[in-house]
C-alpha cells in the first residue's frame, strides 16, 4: 500500500504541485492518493472532491439516525478528519468506511445526549420535497411508502439501525460495518436479519 | 394467516445491492432503494460550499502549526495521554490527601481523643494551627489528677491513722478524766503532727550510715547517764526537766525509738532526748511513754521517778 504520509515543507509549493495533477480519481489509489494529499496540505478543491463524494453517505447516514441538524453533523465530522488524515491510508472505500466511522461516533455521542427525546426521521419538508415532478397519485403512493420505510427504521433498536443504514446507505459489506461498530461479523449479520425482517413485516402491515 | 418466508444471507446482500431476486417480494425491494434514494441526497450548495471553505481553511492553519503528519500526531497524542493521565493521578492524591487531613483536623477540633500526636503535628505542620484537647495534654491532666488523688488518699490515711492513735490513747485511759487526760490527749494528738514533720525530714535528707549512726547513739547514751546523774542530784530541777523530757518523749513513742536504734537520725534525737532526762537515753516504749506520763502526773515526785528511770539506760 502506497505511504500516504505527508512530509509538509513548503504548503504554496505543495499546492501548486498537487493543483497541476489534479484530476478525477475514480477508483484509482494513486489518483485518490493525491487527492488526499492535497487535502492535507489544505487544498480546497481536493476537500471540494472528497466532501462531494462523501458527504452524501454521512449526511444519508445521520438523517437516518434522525440527527438533529445532519449539515451541521457532515462539517463537524470533516473538521475531525482534518486533523487525522495525514494518518490515513487506503482506497475511496477505505475512506467512506474511515470518514462514516467518525460519523458514527460523533452520532452515537448525539443519541447518548438525546435518549429520550424522539426521533425525527422524516421531516414534512423532506417528504413534501420527494417526487415533487410526478403526479399526484405517485407521489401520494410513494410518500405513503417512504414514511413506513422510515418509520419501519425508527421502530429499530440502535444496532440494528446502525448495520441497516450502514448496508444500504452507503453500501459497506458486512466486514467494514462489523469494524466501524465495533461487533463481530456473525452478530452483524444476525443484526441485518432481524432489521430486514422488521421492516418487512412492517411493510406487509402498512403496503396493503 | 400467511407465514413469510425466511430471508437468506445472500438474499439480504443482493437486496442491499439493490438487485432483487424473484422470489423475493418486491416491496422490500422497493423499499430499500426508496430508503437509499431518500437519504442519498446531496447537501445543499451554498452549505457544500461554506463546509468546503472551513474545512479547507482548518486544514491549513493545521499544517501551518506544524500538526500534520502521522508521527507529529502520534507524539502529540501520547503525551496528551500521559499528561492527562499524570494530571488524573496527581488530582486524585491530592484530593485524598486533603480529605484524610481535613477530617482528622475536624475530629481534632470537635475534641475527638485522636491517637498519638501524628495527625496533631501533621495538621500543625500543614496548617499552623495547634489543635485543643490533644492526647499529651489529657496525658498531663489525668497525671495531674491521678497525683492529686493519691495526695487526698495519702493525707486521709495520715489522718485517719493519728485519730486512730488519739482514740486508742484515750480508751485506753478510760477512767480518767479532767484537764490533765485532756493535755496528755492533746500531746499524743501533736506527736502525730511532729511525727509527720519527722519523716519528711527523714524523707529529704540523705541517711547516715549504721555505724555513724550507732557511735552517736553510744553518744547520748553517755550524756544520759551524765544528766541521770545531775538529775538524782537536783531533785526538783531533775524532776521538772523530766516533765518536759517525758513530754518530748511520749511524742516520739514507740517509733522514735526503733527508729533510734536503726539509723543515724533517731540516734541523734535518742541522744538529745536523753541529754534532756533519763527517759529519752532509755529508748524502750515502755519506758518512754509510762515515765513520762507518771512524770507529768506526779509533779514533785517526778524528781524520784526521773531519778530511778535514769538509773536504767
Amino acid at each position: 500500500m502506497e505511504d500516504m504520509t505527508l512530509r509538509v515543507e513548503d504548503p504554496a509549493v505543495e499546492l501548486a504541485r498537487l493543483e497541476r495533477g489534479r484530476a478525477s480519481y475514480g477508483d484509482s489509489l494513486h489518483g485518490f492518493s493525491s487527492v488526499v494529499q492535497a487535502a492535507v496540505a489544505g487544498a480546497e478543491w481536493a476537500w471540494a472532491r472528497l466532501y462531494e463524494d462523501f458527504a452524501p453517505y454521512v449526511r444519508g447516514y445521520a438523517r437516518g439516525h434522525g440527527a438533529t441538524d445532519p449539515d451541521d453533523l457532515v462539517s463537524e465530522v470533516f473538521l475531525r478528519a482534518v486533523k487525522n488524515l495525514s494518518s490515513f491510508e487506503g482506497g475511496p472505500n477505505d475512506f467512506k468506511a474511515w470518514i462514516l466511522t467518525i460519523a458514527h461516533h460523533r452520532l452515537v455521542d448525539e443519541i447518548r445526549a438525546r435518549t429520550r427525546r424522539p426521533l425525527e426521521l422524516a421531516p414534512d419538508d423532506v417528504l413534501a420535497a420527494h417526487g415533487a415532478v410526478r403526479d399526484a397519485e405517485t407521489e401520494a403512493v410513494d410518500r405513503v411508502h417512504l414514511a413506513a420505510v422510515l418509520d419501519g427504521t425508527r421502530t429499530l433498536v440502535p444496532a440494528q439501525r446502525d448495520v441497516l443504514l450502514l448496508r444500504v446507505v452507503a453500501g459497506l459489506s458486512v466486514e467494514e460495518v462489523a469494524r466501524i461498530t465495533g461487533k463481530g461479523v456473525v452478530n452483524v449479520r444476525v443484526l441485518q436479519h432481524r432489521a430486514v425482517a422488521a421492516l418487512r413485516r412492517k411493510i406487509a402491515r402498512d403496503w396493503v | 394467516m400467511k407465514r413469510t418466508r425466511r430471508i437468506t444471507s445472500h438474499e439480504i446482500d443482493q437486496l442491499f445491492a439493490g438487485s432483487t431476486s424473484a422470489r423475493e417480494p418486491a416491496d422490500l425491494g422497493a423499499a430499500i432503494a426508496e430508503l437509499r434514494s431518500e437519504l442519498l441526497t446531496p447537501a445543499d450548495e451554498a452549505v457544500a460550499a461554506r463546509h468546503v471553505k472551513a474545512i479547507a481553511e482548518a486544514a491549513r492553519e493545521a499544517v501551518g502549526e506544524g500538526l500534520v503528519g502521522a508521527e507529529s500526531g502520534a507524539i502529540t497524542d501520547a503525551w496528551r495521554r500521559i499528561v492527562m493521565r499524570s494530571k488524573t493521578l496527581v488530582l486524585k492524591v491530592a484530593a485524598g490527601a486533603t480529605a484524610g487531613l481535613m477530617s482528622t483536623a475536624g475530629m481534632a477540633y470537635a475534641g475527638v481523643d485522636l491517637p498519638g500526636t501524628a495527625v496533631e503535628q501533621a495538621v500543625e505542620a500543614v496548617l499552623g494551627l495547634e489543635l485543643p484537647n490533644q492526647a499529651d495534654r489529657t496525658d498531663a491532666a489525668a497525671d495531674a489528677t491521678t497525683q492529686d488523688a493519691a495526695d487526698r488518699a495519702k493525707a486521709g490515711a495520715r489522718n485517719e491513722g493519728s485519730g486512730n492513735e488519739v482514740s486508742d490513747f484515750a480508751s485506753g485511759h478510760e477512767g480518767e478524766r479532767g484537764c490533765e487526760f485532756g493535755q496528755a490527749v492533746t500531746e499524743v494528738a501533736q506527736s502525730d503532727k511532729n511525727q509527720d514533720a519527722a519523716d519528711s525530714r527523714t524523707c529529704q535528707e540523705p541517711k547516715g550510715s549504721r555505724a555513724t549512726g550507732e557511735a552517736k547513739s553510744a553518744e547520748g547514751r553517755a550524756k544520759a547517764d551524765e544528766h541521770s546523774a545531775d538529775a538524782g542530784s537536783n531533785g526538783d530541777g531533775a524532776s521538772a526537766k523530766g516533765k518536759a523530757t517525758a513530754g518530748a518523749a511520749s511524742a516520739n513513742g514507740e517509733e522514735k525509738s526503733a527508729a533510734a536504734s536503726d539509723k543515724g537520725k533517731g540516734s541523734e534525737k535518742s541522744g538529745s532526748a536523753g541529754g534532756s532526762g533519763d527517759d529519752a537515753s532509755a529508748g524502750g516504749q515502755s519506758t518512754a511513754e509510762g515515765k513520762s506520763a507518771e512524770g507529768k502526773a506526779k509533779g514533785d515526785e517526778g524528781s524520784a521517778g526521773s531519778g530511778e528511770q535514769g538509773g536504767r539506760p
